[in-house]
């Protein structure tokens, strides 16, 4: 399973540095960064707080579920964000929206499917409204470091 | 089923509280050195990294070394600690590093006293029960802050190259 994760990450960032069309390191980092920390915290909370998800304990498997969760994911969304600001229109970036958060939902099914994490209390409205939160966030960010670049001043 | 947990307010949520106005306030006053927007990337970096680490460490998962503050849950005092408290130590290394830009012996010195005042705050936490340690001790965080400081360098080149990037070469449409 490991490796499974490991190609995956491999893939996105081939996908990302080879065919980005937009989005420069710079902003596809923060989004990254900013992704798996939003990531983390809801891990956190729906696993240890709420206990709706199980991570297994073994250190293998737990790694697998880290990982996914801290790179596969936020370099998912960064593929996401180039895709959406290539679009052009209205349509476009919805049509773009509304896809990447059934793709990220699919992923935690299939996930789940391969024992990386086994749900408890999980529905399928959980994983959309996660999805749809960071990917608002992220747009979001997007925009705020634009403001930063352009007029933000401490 | 709660989102965040708060069991008491005592004196290990006080030093959170203080330790983030102080630092915020330090934030606020200090003269701007890196511009906004690559000020900002440095911030996300280290929050990333500090949730990390304690996910790796300190969570209920494999390893559990350590506690923070009350609950081994995820208390809502963890993350203002790991969000800000953590994040805005480790950009004034990385402020500290960059505006002096110390070579050889005083580099030196600058890194191991970042390393001891770690140290000496993370001793203080745990006097204040925010740190509750299972088979862990400052000897193994002395470790961990070394490779922690050695990130935060690393990150600091990337997230300058990458900016300088930026700059040239996205307009300013959008």
């Amino acid at each position: 399973m490991f490796w499974i994760v490991c190609i995956l990450i491999f893939t996105l960032l081939t996908i990302f540095i080879w065919k980005r069309k937009n989005l420069t390191l710079f902003e596809g980092l923060a989004i990254f960064l900013l992704s798996s920390t939003i990531n983390q915290n809801i891990l956190n909370i729906v696993t240890v707080n709420m206990k709706l998800i199980r991570i297994p304990k073994e250190v293998n498997e737990f790694f697998e579920a880290f990982v996914y969760r801290t790179l596969v994911i936020p370099l998912l969304v960064v593929i996401f964000l180039d895709i959406y600001t290539h679009s052009k229109t209205m349509t476009g970036k919805i049509i773009v929206i509304v896809f990447w958060i059934i793709l990220l939902t699919s992923f935690e099914y299939i996930v789940e499917h391969l024992s990386i994490f086994h749900f408890i209390r999980w529905n399928i409205w959980y994983s959309l409204m996660e999805w749809l939160f960071v990917i608002i966030a992220s747009l979001l960010c997007h925009r705020f470091l634009y403001y930063l670049h352009t007029k933000g001043s401490r | 089923m709660p989102y965040f947990t708060l069991v008491n307010f005592d004196e290990n949520e006080w030093w959170v509280i203080a330790g983030f106005f102080l630092l915020l306030s330090l934030f606020l006053l200090v003269p701007r050195h890196f511009p906004p927007v690559l000020t900002f990337l440095l911030l996300l970096f280290n929050a990333q990294l500090a949730i990390s680490v304690d996910i790796i460490l300190g969570s209920s998962f494999p390893f559990n070394f350590y506690d923070a503050l009350d609950t081994e849950k995820y208390e809502f005092f963890d993350f203002i600690m790991d969000s800000f408290n953590y994040t805005l130590i480790g950009y004034f290394f990385m402020y500290c590093y960059d505006k002096w830009k110390l070579r050889r012996f005083l580099w030196v010195f600058h890194f191991l006293t970042w390393i001891g005042l770690s140290l000496l705050l993370e001793w203080i936490s745990h006097q204040l029960h925010v740190y509750h340690y299972h088979n862990w001790h400052l000897g193994y965080s002395a470790v961990a802050y070394f490779f922690i400081f050695i990130v935060y360098i690393i990150y600091l080149k990337i997230g300058k190259l990458a900016y300088q990037y930026f700059r040239e070469t996205k307009s300013m449409k959008n």
